[in-house]
């Protein structure tokens, strides 16, 4: 009896390593994950100095704002984030358009020719003309420069469209159609006014897709947008953090030049936190539907 | 459904244009007759005619032929009554039509001499001279051999932390930890590839980068991360991790939550700890979700987009980070040699997809499934 005890007892200490050691490690990789973006945090809101001596490592040091004062009077950036906002608020509407009633036309079973056109779809995943017909193609459609190129070009996502469709055909009987019909309501009706409505998880899903795609977007925007009044965020933020010009500070002094240097630094750690906000504030709101939309997206199309 | 509870304006015109409309519909039955019956209308036809003449016309092939007709009937009736459901989709069509095939056909400019100016797809014809220039040219072997470490660097990283992310977050017992780092750990995945890449550059640069502050304060020389093209891939595959880790985990999450409980809580009744569970529970009940994420892997391994290997590449390491689809872009879009550079890509494209056929192939001798 005694001996049982004891080995339970020192089971349960076993059992409490164990335990200590899978948290210990879970907490490791929450700090991991998130320090990065804390530490562009802190830095932006820290004085350059003591980020170059090392000091800023978890709490911001010479708290100061410059970094944000310098970036309120960028007008590039500004233009950037106004852009953005526009490319993504039409872009996500379109998008949504032609993929939610096809995804639903396409759940239908009795459907003709739904394999077909299933297929049709299905192939572009696997085979593709490649980045440069389609970038020939947009400049030959005249979409070169034009703000068009970031909204119609992108607007068929299979992916999307294979989650949407296998959510209505779990979620919306075609009997439910079939009431509907016989009160007289046809399928655009139908579509409209019910399955739009029995769906809201799936609409946020697919605008979250949409969302994020089109907030960050980089290098279709750099191969289609010359013009800097069109530029997106993402081309505007790669501008500021990429490496100083060195011309410029070859008729500098080295005071001038340090000056340059650190407030340039700020305006990166600034613009950076400036950019990834919104994302933030969207978060804890979307964090649900990520794992929602990864699980509809397992079901085999 | 009364109608004046619904005042609405529906987007897709309802009978605007009907002959349009029947034309569709009739590509349509076209198409959806041939699944329908393997044998061509046409064909059927002249057998029953030729039947006819012969005057050999028994009753089994009357009854073929009404069912026949009668399917053909029930068919037109069944498009017709789906017709809406054709308009939801004509968007979508076309879309697909403009942006997805057209540019299929647009390949054969990877057998052109791509004049400025001329029409899409028609140049003059000059064969497998692209290929030939890409085969013959110094860059080839580095290429290929950069974008097969990247990607297989990638895949053997990015497809085993997940999991071990997954199976602690299912087996922790602390509710907050467990919610603390699951939000954490996500969080990465929604930024985009030029912040990450700027957050790489936040500490790895040569003079503001933390890294390097840390190491000239303990008085040891710094590293110059984007200047060495041994950092190329270290740099790529960690951040990929670190962005993606979380979100990834999400899938095997899944898998872990359709573990019977009360298998395991017989395997703790007889007295398996909880690393036990762990390796012989729930890792081998997992393991089907396991290996197809690794099937994925491979078979998308020679996709490695171009964005944030543009993004990171410099003069300076280009030697390790010109991978093909960098080099398409360059050439391409920024060097304007068209038909040279959609050759590059055509080849790419190709890789990939015997690749991807071959390692369908091969999950389904191994698992009986396939994944297209």
């Amino acid at each position: 009896m005694k001996n049982i005890h004891k080995k339970n007892v020192r089971r349960k200490k076993g059992e409490r390593v164990v335990d200590g050691t899978i948290n210990l490690l879970l907490l490791l990789v929450g700090i991991v994950s998130i320090y990065p973006i804390w530490y562009v945090l802190i830095a932006s809101v820290s004085s350059p100095v003591a980020i170059s001596t090392g000091k800023v490592l978890f709490w911001p040091v010479g708290f100061n704002l410059d970094g944000y004062t310098n970036l309120i009077k960028n007008k590039d950036i500004w233009i950037g984030y106004r852009n953005t906002i526009l490319y993504t608020a039409a872009g996500t509407a379109f998008d949504m358009f032609v993929q939610i009633p096809a995804a639903y036309a396409l759940s239908r079973d009795r459907l003709p020719g739904r394999k077909w056109i299933t297929t049709l779809f299905i192939i572009t995943m696997y085979v593709s003309g490649g980045v440069i017909p389609k970038y020939l193609l947009v400049s030959s459609l005249g979409l070169i420069n034009s703000p068009l190129s970031l909204i119609l070009p992108s607007c068929i996502s299979v992916f999307n469209i294979i989650v949407a469709r296998s959510f209505f055909q779990g979620s919306i009987p075609e009997s439910l159609f079939d009431a509907a019909r016989i009160d007289g309501c046809g399928y655009t009706r139908f579509f409209l006014q019910v399955v739009l409505k029995l769906s809201p998880a799936l609409l946020a899903i697919i605008a979250l897709y949409c969302i994020q795609g089109h907030w960050n977007t980089y290098l279709v925007a750099e191969m289609y947008l010359y013009d800097k009044e069109y530029f997106t965020l993402q081309q505007i933020i790669k501008q500021i953090t990429a490496n100083l010009d060195t011309s410029l500070t070859e008729f500098m002094d080295a005071d001038e030049m340090l000056q340059i240097m650190q407030e340039k630094q700020l305006l990166k750690y600034s613009v950076i936190v400036v950019s990834v906000i919104p994302m933030v504030i969207l978060y804890p709101f979307i964090q649900k539907f990520f794992v929602r939309g990864v699980m509809i997206g397992a079901v085999k199309g | 459904m009364p109608s004046s509870l619904c005042p609405i304006v529906s987007f897709y015109p309802k009978c605007a244009s009907h002959s349009f409309l029947r034309t569709l519909l009739r590509i349509v039955e076209l198409i959806s007759e041939k699944a329908c019956d393997k044998m061509s209308p046409s064909n059927t036809e002249q057998k029953a005619s030729f039947n006819r003449m012969i005057g050999k016309r028994n009753k089994r092939n009357q009854i073929q032929d009404d069912m026949k007709i009668m399917r053909r009937k029930i068919l037109r009736k069944e498009i017709w009554r789906h017709r809406e459901l054709y308009i939801f989709l004509l968007p979508a069509l076309v879309a697909l039509i403009i942006f997805s095939y057209i540019p299929m056909y647009g390949i054969v400019i990877a057998f052109q001499d791509v004049k400025f100016g001329s029409p899409y797809g028609q140049n003059e014809f000059i064969g497998l001279y692209h290929f030939k220039r890409f085969f013959e040219s110094a860059w080839i072997g580095r290429i290929l051999k950069n974008t097969a470490t990247v990607s297989i660097a990638h895949s053997i990283f990015t497809w085993p932390l997940p999991i071990v992310l997954a199976l602690l977050l299912h087996n922790s017992n602390s509710k907050v930890i467990k919610k603390l780092t699951q939000t954490f750990s996500y969080l990465p995945h929604l930024l985009s590839t030029v912040i990450v890449v700027s957050i790489i550059n936040v500490f790895c640069a040569g003079d503001y980068g933390l890294i390097n502050i840390f190491l000239r304060n303990a008085g040891m020389d710094r590293i110059s991360f984007f200047g060495q093209p041994a950092w190329v891939v270290p740099l790529y595959v960690i951040s990929a991790v670190w962005q993606h880790m979380g979100y990834e985990a999400i899938v095997y999450l899944g898998a872990l939550s359709a573990v019977d409980e009360e298998l395991m809580e017989a395997a703790r009744i007889d007295g398996a700890g909880k690393l036990k569970c762990i390796w012989y529970i729930q890792l081998p009940l997992i393991m089907s979700t396991v290996t197809t994420m690794l099937i994925l892997n491979i078979g998308g391994m020679f996709s490695v987009g171009a964005d944030k290997m543009i993004l990171l590449q410099t003069d300076l390491n280009l030697a390790a980070s010109e991978i093909i689809s960098t080099y398409v872009y360059k050439t391409g879009v920024v060097g304007m040699q068209y038909g040279f550079s959609a050759a590059v890509g055509l080849f790419q494209n190709v890789i990939n997809l015997i690749m991807l056929i071959s390692v369908n192939k091969l999950s389904k001798k191994l698992s009986g499934s396939s994944i297209i």
